[in-house]
């Protein structure tokens, strides 16, 4: 593919900052890497800077950056830091920003990464602040997505769960509709709805979303089926919650009539809402997915850095 | 006995500006707004009269004084249907509506309170979604506020 599309010094802090033939370039990316091993970031420093605890995340940048022969520094959920001294955000980036090459930001707040992106000298690609934005898994959730269905575009994708509250969903919901031709299929709670914000994109573009109320009738449908955790402290009372989880679970009975090609997804951690039955059917797509993190993360710093060139 | 009506009558002014159609008590937020606490103008307000528009609206008369064409873009974060009254040798000369600015800058809080600009020292940023009612996104954390929620720093 030859295109001016870079990515090169920019910071990612919105699935939004991305355009489609730049989402593409990053999924390229990622698929041409996969599990390579280079030294393209040897003597180059990434920031770590997670003031709050991640597993998968931060691991997997990590091992991004393992993987490209580079360095790490910073510091996990902001422990024994100058931040502990009471150190703003702002200093602590611009201290960073000034013997790092690119920051990898986790924090509390929403709208931190916006701010240390404008603060800083080196890109910073946002690795989740507070409840906004975590555009990294909106990028390894397509890159499972055109994995397993080889192509973004003209897809039937279902999503369920904690609609309303769920950032990696309207993250997804917002990149799924700059592809032609898809159709969402929704299926929460009445209380834990998608805003209607999140659909803009989608009637701008004339494509279809259609709300279910039955998981049943809308399995045989679908390319991908999307699944969230629903959260307690979300929904009005202990009852509330009961009945709900229960109506949201997905087992393997559900997917007897789902095309085989069809895949589960989920952001991880799952905690009941899949049961385990699921796991041993060829629908399970979670870990796999997971494991694509590496990939993405590294395509990312590569091209953020500049590493090589655009494909 | 004839009592002296000029202590209950509201001056007229010669020169100066009447903010007409605030909100019922936004004349003090407007106050706020232009710093007229800490300027010297005589200023009069008027709380919560008959409007056929509004039901009960607010005015402020600022005397000697002209508004300034941020200050009435400013305005309209606290009135946006306020209409500007310029008077000069008694006269009204100029009547203005206020139209709120494509972006608001360091003029009002989050109302998210999670938002970086409430934990840090952040100057705000929102991008004008509506105008009416008026409604703001935060450049930052991407949450919309709107009418009541949108207060001045």
């Amino acid at each position: 593919m030859v295109s001016s599309v870079s990515l090169k010094g920019r910071s990612l802090v919105s699935i939004r900052d991305l355009s489609l033939p730049e989402i593409e370039l990053v999924l390229d990316t990622a698929q041409a890497l996969d599990t390579t091993r280079n030294q393209s970031l040897s003597n180059k420093q990434v920031a770590l800077l997670f003031y709050e605890a991640s597993t998968r995340t931060r691991n997997s940048f990590l091992t991004a950056i393992h993987h490209l022969g580079g360095n790490e520094a910073g510091f996990s959920s902001g422990e024994g830091s100058s931040v502990q001294k009471g150190e703003s955000l702002h200093d602590t980036i611009k201290m960073f920003s000034s013997y790092c090459e690119a920051i990898v930001l986790r924090h509390p707040r929403d709208g931190a990464a916006r701010w240390a992106a404008d603060v800083s000298d080196v890109p910073v690609i946002n690795a989740g602040d507070g409840k906004n934005q975590h555009p990294t898994q909106t990028l390894l959730d397509l890159h499972a997505i055109r994995a397993t269905q080889g192509r973004l575009r003209g897809l039937s994708i279902g999503v369920m769960g904690d609609l309303k509250y769920g950032r990696t969903v309207h993250s997804l919901v917002e990149a799924l509709g700059l592809f032609p031709r898809n159709q969402l299929h929704l299926i929460s709670p009445d209380s834990l709805a998608l805003p209607d914000t999140y659909l803009r994109g989608w009637r701008d573009r004339g494509l279809q979303a259609t709300v279910h109320h039955k998981l049943e009738e809308m399995v045989p449908e679908l390319d991908i089926l999307y699944c969230t955790r629903i959260q307690r402290e979300r929904l009005p009372d202990e009852s509330e919650y009961d009945k709900v989880r229960g109506m949201f679970r997905l087992g393997a009975a559900h997917l007897i009539k789902a095309k085989p090609t069809m895949k589960v997804l989920h952001p991880l951690p799952r905690v009941d809402e899949i049961l385990t039955d699921v796991d041993k059917t060829p629908h399970a797509y979670y870990f796999e997915q997971a494991a694509g993190g590496v990939a993405v993360r590294k395509a990312l710093l590569h091209l953020i850095m500049g590493l090589g060139g655009e494909h | 006995m004839k009592t002296d009506e000029r202590e209950y009558k509201v001056y007229r002014i010669d020169h100066g500006t009447v903010i007409d159609h605030i909100p019922h008590w936004g004349s003090l937020k407007v106050v706020e707004l232009l710093g007229l606490r800490n300027s010297d103008p005589m200023v009069t307000l008027g709380v919560g009269l008959q409007s056929d528009k509004l039901g009960r609206k607010d005015l402020v008369k600022i005397d000697l004084r002209e508004l300034t064409a941020a200050e009435v873009e400013k305005l309209a974060l606290v009135a946006p249907q306020a209409t500007i009254n310029l008077i000069r040798g008694g006269q009204r000369v100029e009547k203005l509506t206020v139209n709120p600015p494509e972006h608001v800058n360091d003029l009002v809080r989050c109302a998210n309170s999670g938002c970086i600009t409430r934990h840090e020292e952040v100057p705000t940023r929102f991008q004008t979604l509506g105008r009416s009612p008026l409604q703001l996104r935060c450049y930052y954390c991407n949450q919309s506020m709107a009418g009541d929620e949108i207060e001045l720093l």
